[in-house]
């Protein structure tokens, strides 16, 4: 059985019995189940909650899932979303990312910005909490941006903002959660790494805030900003975090151990 | 290595006097017909391209570097409904036994790039990346036979690497025939210009054909469905092989950040 996030168990597929929690490209992943009112669920309730939602790497042929990426079987039961989840270095926009771009054209009302995608995406001048034509955010080519996406369809150019559904802080004041990134390094890791270390207390992130402080922003098209009080703890950060791509576990522990010994 | 080749009255077939099949019903390099070269692979053998991957199949190694979905080079070859794939092969000077001034244009090379381009073409869910291209560039750098049926490997390797969507999984195989006997992933010396072989790409959990190529002509049409048979059965013991790989490299993954939940 694949892994079962947040409880709830599936309704209206069923995961192929023979699965582990992996699959590869074509395999047959689970069966989509008639769930319409003779053949079970009864309550409106119930009903509702048999929307099947399908995620990036899975393809519906007829009434069977198929996978159409190598990697882990994921279902979010409060969801009822089932999706593969892989790693790769390309960055597809989906709505509600969070992510780094950086600036790489100008005009009047808008900035391109590249998102490390297929297609730049574009971020509107005024999209920031409180900015108005006269007073808004001068965004340089090459600075960086921490915004969420907007808008993403395969067809267009995708959409960013800067505008954090409620909350009112101002750009002005430094303390919105989106805005320019200022100081510090960017790299450029996996996306799957990226993903990982959004999840809250990861062991990547909290390993190495017990030793250094730091402020940092993920964005999950593969970018990390790191920012912390000198120079040299930045460069080591942006190391220790590039390393824990490809290293296993254990062995980036004592890399990252034996690293932060020879520096100081 | 090259095995040594026996030098004996030939059974006829075999071209100056090699015995294909010797009298044990063993072949040269000492594989029983059924049997596919040994394959060693590993997936992100490059760094800086979005996927790639190193294949060896016996002595014939190739790399396969896949870029994309990215922007297209021309805007002439932008589809806006659909991803267009590119496919570049090549082959190292020193591939082959003879030290030989090769470029990627040429007719062979030509010739299998758009048999590779086809076959993915339709394997890849294009549809879910309009306007953009995929590449994919091989390079044989060790040529022992079957470069063709190595570099097709190689790119679903490199394909899965790069997280590419794609519907199926291809696999490829060939079968050539010699002495009268099929023999399943001929090497060099047993795969010569006028003797039949057949380059087959199949889809692993569908089992379509993804591509199919016959050069010269097989003696009826039974033995065809039969060659095909042999290709069918070359691929699928193929498949164990990277099945096992794609699933080593993903655990691998999930390792690395301490996901593991088997």
């Amino acid at each position: 059985m694949p892994k079962v996030e947040n409880g709830a168990a599936p309704v209206g597929l069923q995961f192929g019995k023979e699965m582990g929690t992996l699959a590869l490209p074509g395999e047959e992943i689970g069966k989509l189940v008639d769930t319409t009112p003779p053949h079970g669920l009864q309550s409106p309730q119930d009903q509702k909650r048999a929307v099947v939602r399908l995620g990036s790497g899975v393809t519906q042929r007829g009434s069977s899932l198929l996978s159409s990426k190598a990697g882990k079987v994921c279902f979010d039961g409060r969801r009822n979303k089932t999706w593969v989840e892989n790693n790769q270095k390309r960055y597809v926009p989906a709505l509600e990312d969070m992510v780094i771009g950086v600036v790489e054209e100008r005009h009047s009302e808008d900035v391109r910005l590249d998102i490390n995608g297929t297609d730049t995406a574009t971020l509107s001048s005024l999209a920031f909490e409180g900015a108005t034509k006269k007073n808004r955010p001068h965004l340089d080519i090459g600075s960086l941006i921490y915004c969420r996406i907007t808008r993403a369809s395969k067809n267009m150019e995708a959409e960013a903002s800067c505008i954090e559904p409620g909350s009112n802080k101002s750009w002005v004041g430094g303390e919105a959660l989106y805005g320019e990134l200022k100081g510090g390094n960017v790299i450029q890791v996996s996306l799957g790494l990226a993903r990982s270390l959004l999840v809250p207390n990861g062991p990547v992130l909290t390993t190495l805030g017990a030793k250094i402080p730091f402020q940092s922003a993920v964005g999950v098209n593969g970018r990390v900003w790191i920012q912390s009080s000198s120079t040299e703890h930045t460069v080591l950060l942006s190391i220790a975090i590039a390393k824990a791509d490809t290293m296993p576990a254990d062995e980036w522990k004592a890399f990252v151990k034996k690293m932060l010994e020879q520096a100081t | 290595m090259p095995p040594a080749t026996k030098r004996s009255r030939s059974r006829g077939g075999g071209a100056g006097g090699l015995e294909y099949i010797s009298l044990d019903g063993l072949r040269i390099d000492g594989r029983r017909p059924t049997e596919v070269r040994k394959i060693r692979c590993s997936l992100g053998a490059l760094s800086r391209a979005d996927g790639s991957a190193y294949y060896e199949q016996g002595n014939t190694r190739v790399l396969v570097a896949v870029y994309g979905p990215r922007e297209p080079h021309s805007r002439a070859s932008i589809q806006h409904d659909r991803a267009v794939v590119k496919c570049e092969f090549s082959t190292a000077m020193f591939a082959s036994p003879v030290y030989r001034r090769t470029w990627k244009g040429d007719r062979k090379s030509t010739a299998a790039a758009l048999v590779m381009q086809k076959a993915f073409e339709g394997v890849i869910l294009t549809a879910s990346y309009p306007k953009s291209q995929i590449d994919i560039y091989v390079q044989v750098l060790q040529n022992d036979g079957g470069a063709l049926v190595a570099a097709i490997n190689a790119a679903s390797l490199a394909l899965v690497n790069a997280g590419v969507a794609m519907s199926d999984f291809v696999v490829a195989c060939s079968v050539g025939f010699v002495d009268d006997t099929f023999v399943v992933d001929p090497s060099s010396l047993e795969s010569a210009s006028d003797r039949p072989e057949l380059t087959l790409a199949v889809l692993s959990h569908s089992a379509k054909i993804a591509s199919c190529q016959l050069d010269s002509k097989l003696p009826d049409g039974e033995s065809f469905e039969r060659a095909l048979e042999f290709a069918t059965s070359g691929a699928n013991q193929i498949f164990k092989v990277l099945e096992y790989e794609v699933r080593k490299y993903s655990l691998n993954l999930l390792d690395s950040r301490g996901l593991v939940a088997l």
